[in-house]
């Protein structure tokens, strides 16, 4: 019996043996595109950031207001972004040399289901950054509005409306995507029907002495004692 | 030249009938029936007495009132003079955005009144507000006599006005353009101007009348244009300007975007211009200048010094943007100063001021809104003017305003580097 469990070792080990001695010459390819791509993305990202910096692309993000932005993302600049996009580009095709090199028809596949899928990635991933900059112009228009009528809690209604286009603009894109997508229309439902209810309470039920007089004092004529000045501003 | 697209075939019909006028009042109305009869009786009145012998006429240019403005000025018959009514074109979405000073389509109506003086050649026009109460017959000599005996192009007003009124102007307008173009135009939107035909062609030449500037702005494009185009210019002393009552209703942030996006869309336009200015001249005032009581204003000081509380606490992610970081600090300490106590000084509200056409300069997609927000800044210094006013007499006030122009001069350099986009 010891002589068959040897022979079977000595098998699975020269198996083993030949079929890495046999995959060697593609990992050294790989390995070979890996340092190659590393090198061009790391020349194109120098290449592409001195033409940007030759060009006016920082001074057309800052008038369009890209620049203050994403700078709030923690990003220094609008150059710095599409550097790392040439960058990225590089990378994604090194990958897929890299996965070629080792398993040609493992990465054809992938390769074909990853162009399939591009398109809605492409669409879903707009509507995302749609939603974050209506989300800021919108927040923003709201939060003014709010301060110069004179609203209590103008900071909180602002981001109160930020945070519902996020949320609303995320489930559509991750709808379009695929990914949950029985679980986060329901969600959204869930909590925009919660919130709904919970609204219904307070203005029927709870709430309704409150409500009433909020609703009275914002519709209600001004104190003659508070009443706006004589003040012509021009 | 007239171009017909402005003038429509009945009105250029009518006008080729009159031929010629020597002086032109243009008054553009909307919904004024209850004051432009005294302001047509008033024009009348000035053309009789003082240019007896000249060929005139009144203009009036009507953006579609539903008050019966129009019938009034029907009924207002002299035989010395002429009245014409016209109307001008102002598209519906542009009755929704009333501008600040109440008359949509104003851009419009000037441009129908001064074709019109170019059709008959005349050697003057004047265009006074539809909405005065103290317009005399005087005015009309002020306006035009300029122009027609001392060869001045453009002719501003010059009014006596309660301490508190025209806070923008006195604020900001004034002293901005006084320290932008060099020139001590006192009341650089006044609403009442004389100008000569030379300027009036050179108006109407300018790519700016279906714009944002010519709805919003007109009054302080045509004042910034008259002074960047090199013409003569004067104040005509008019003493009191008492309006119709004002719309209290009315929406300040957007009072603000339009005034100071006009200023700054101007600086644009007229870069060159500013950028080599230093310091600024008089511009002579003619007329006798005389001191008038003026009725008190009600003036709500803790409720603007509240509005400015509100935007330093709610609004310090925006402005931060905008504003130098000690700016900010000096902000927060003003607003947690004890109830009633803002005291904006002029360096810093100078620096703001700068600071807001720089932002303006650079980021085109957030104009409006970075204005809008400065809405509680603006508030915080009128209260601080009235608070450090209240117990001050008109030449305390004028001294005071003049010591905030020369803030402004001197600070020019502090914009002159923001404006290229440095600190």
């Amino acid at each position: 019996m010891w002589q068959v469990v040897q022979q079977i070792f000595t098998q699975a080990w020269q198996q083993f043996a030949t079929q890495s001695v046999a995959l060697i010459p593609n990992v050294l390819a790989s390995l070979l595109f890996l340092a190659i791509g590393a090198g061009l993305a790391v020349l194109a990202g120098r290449v592409a950031g001195f033409l940007l910096r030759r060009s006016a692309v920082e001074r057309r993000a800052t008038k369009l207001g890209v620049s203050s932005w994403l700078e709030r993302a923690g990003i220094l600049s609008a150059s710095a972004v599409l550097v790392r996009l040439v960058q990225l580009a590089f990378a994604v095709m090194t990958a897929t040399l890299v996965l070629y090199s080792l398993d040609a028809s493992l990465a054809s596949d992938l390769t074909k289901r990853f162009f399939l899928y591009l398109p809605d990635l492409a669409i879903g991933v707009a509507i995302f950054f749609i939603g974050i900059m209506t989300a800021r112009v919108v927040s923003r228009s709201v939060l003014i509005g709010a301060v110069n009528r004179g609203l209590s809690g103008a900071k909180l209604l602002g981001s109160l409306t930020r945070a519902g286009i996020i949320v609303l603009s995320s489930a559509v894109a991750l709808d379009h995507v695929g990914i949950g997508r029985a679980i986060v229309p329901a969600a959204l439902l869930i909590v925009l029907g919660g919130v709904t209810l919970a609204l219904a309470l307070a203005v029927g039920l709870g709430t309704r002495q409150v409500v009433t007089r909020w609703i009275q004092s914002q519709i209600a004529p001004p104190n003659p004692a508070e009443a706006a000045d004589d003040i012509r501003h021009w | 030249m007239a171009h017909p697209d402005v003038l429509r075939p009945e009105v250029a019909a009518r006008l080729a009938e009159i031929g010629h006028a020597d002086v032109v009042i243009g008054i553009p109305s909307y919904q004024n029936a209850a004051t432009i009869g005294h302001v047509v009786g008033a024009a009348q009145a000035g053309l009789a007495k003082y240019y007896p012998g000249a060929q005139s006429l009144v203009l009036n240019s009507d953006g579609g009132s539903t008050d019966g403005t129009q019938a009034v000025v029907a009924g207002t018959t002299s035989p010395d003079t002429s009245v014409m009514m016209v109307s001008h074109p102002v598209r519906p979405i542009h009755r929704f955005s009333i501008p600040y000073h109440g008359l949509p389509g104003k851009g419009s109506a000037f441009r129908t009144i001064f074709r019109a003086a170019d059709v008959l050649g005349a050697k003057a026009c004047a265009v006074v507000d539809a909405d005065l109460r103290s317009i005399t017959p005087e005015w009309i000599h002020l306006l035009i006599a300029p122009v027609m005996d001392l060869g001045v192009d453009f002719v501003a007003p010059y009014y006596l006005r309660h301490k508190f009124d025209g806070t923008i102007t006195n604020n900001v307008v004034y002293p901005m353009t006084r320290a932008l173009y060099g020139k001590q135009i006192r009341q650089p939107i006044g609403g009442d101007f004389g100008m000569s035909l030379p300027l009036m062609r050179h108006f109407l030449s300018r790519p700016v009348w279906d714009t944002d500037v010519a709805r919003f702005g007109i009054d302080i494009w045509m004042t910034t244009t008259a002074i960047c185009g090199g013409f003569a210019l004067c104040q005509a002393f008019l003493g009191a300007k008492l309006h119709d009552a004002k719309d209290p209703g009315a929406d300040l942030s957007a009072m603000l975007v339009q005034v100071l996006g006009t200023v700054f869309r101007l600086m644009e336009t007229h870069e060159d211009s500013w950028l080599a200015v230093e310091g600024s001249r008089p511009v002579a005032v003619l007329g006798f200048r005389y001191d008038v009581g003026l009725d008190p204003i009600r003036v709500n000081a803790p409720r603007m010094v509240e509005h400015f509380r509100r935007g330093v606490r709610d609004l310090d992610t925006i402005w931060g943007t905008m504003f130098d970081k000690a700016d900010m600090a000096r902000l927060k300490s003003i607003a947690a100063r004890g109830d009633g106590e803002c005291a904006i000084d002029d360096q810093l509200w100078v620096r703001l001021v700068y600071d807001l056409a720089a932002a303006y300069h650079v980021r085109v997609t957030e104009r409006d809104d970075l204005v809008r927000a400065t809405l509680p800044l603006y508030m915080g210094r009128v209260a601080s003017f009235v608070i450090e006013m209240a117990d001050a007499d008109a030449r305390q006030v004028e001294a005071r305003i003049e010591r905030l122009c020369e803030t402004f001069e001197q600070e020019k350099g502090y914009l002159r580097r923001r404006w290229a986009g440095n600190r």
